[in-house]
């Protein structure tokens, strides 16, 4: 397996460029622009959610993204911050109401990847996307 | 920040969002349109997506609060001609079936008189 670090701070264009630089890597990997679309908006969505909720009592506090690539199976992505983390564990991921202006990041999230967790590790908050790719939507070549 | 395309088409207005909507420019549009809300000679708002890539959470929150707004003071709000992805981000957030979205403003919009453009 394939790993990489990604760390920035979390401000809006920089965790926005953070979350590009993961999926632009990806890009590399997967033949299909669909789920490099996929993986791209979800890393949007995570590092968004850091970045307006994470640091809210003394920011703006870093976010890293470590990546992990397991050709012809699986790529994943943690993405992570020392914030003040959610209210509940586990967290509850459901659709907002249509009138509601928040509140759909993590359902965003979990409609994109094959598999998401969110859990508290030490002073950590991790988001753990994983992406199931079948063989022959990765690229042959690198 | 990318800069926001605004026309006049008579008592419509269509505000054109670039290719990425980050929050500073979700912020710039929410000002925008609540100018145009607060304006009695504006009917009609339109935004055009067609340039729009992609959409997180944040700008999807915008657009319910511009249509709630919008229907508050009786005004018609429309999404024009947004991407596939985009569209496909507001199926997945049930929101597809909630919005106005027309590929063309020919049935919208009334007669061209009047119409000019500027860009804040």
């Amino acid at each position: 397996m394939v790993k990489f670090f990604l760390r920035t701070t979390a401000l809006p264009l920089a965790a926005r460029k953070l979350a590009q630089a993961a999926a632009s890597i990806i890009g590399q990997s997967i033949a299909d622009e669909e789920i490099i679309y996929a993986f791209d908006l979800a890393l949007f969505e995570a590092c968004a959610n850091v970045v307006q909720h994470a640091y809210e009592d003394g920011g703006p506090g870093e976010v890293l993204i470590i990546l992990s690539v397991q050709k012809g199976e699986f790529f994943e992505a943690e993405v992570i911050d020392w914030g003040k983390g959610f209210p509940d564990y586990p967290v509850c991921i459901k659709n907002a109401p249509p009138e509601a202006e928040r509140g759909r990041g993590l359902f965003i999230i979990s409609q994109l990847a094959s598999d998401l967790e969110v859990r508290r590790d030490g002073v950590m908050t991790v988001l753990h996307i994983k992406m199931d790719i079948k063989g022959n939507k990765w690229k042959h070549c690198e | 920040m990318e800069a926001l395309r605004i026309e006049y088409n008579g008592n419509a207005v269509t505000l054109a969002i670039p290719k990425e909507l980050d929050n500073t420019l979700v912020h710039a549009i929410r000002v925008q349109m609540n100018e145009f809300i607060e304006n009695p000679a504006v009917e009609l708002m339109i935004l055009d997506m067609s340039e729009l890539q992609t959409i997180n959470s944040t700008g999807i929150g915008m657009l319910v609060s511009m249509k709630t707004k919008c229907a508050a003071a009786k005004k018609k709000f429309y999404l024009l001609k947004p991407f596939a992805p985009v569209l496909r981000t507001l199926e997945i957030v049930q929101l597809d079936s909630f919005f106005s979205i027309v590929e063309s403003l020919d049935n919208i919009l009334p007669a061209k008189i009047q119409q000019k453009s500027e860009t804040v």
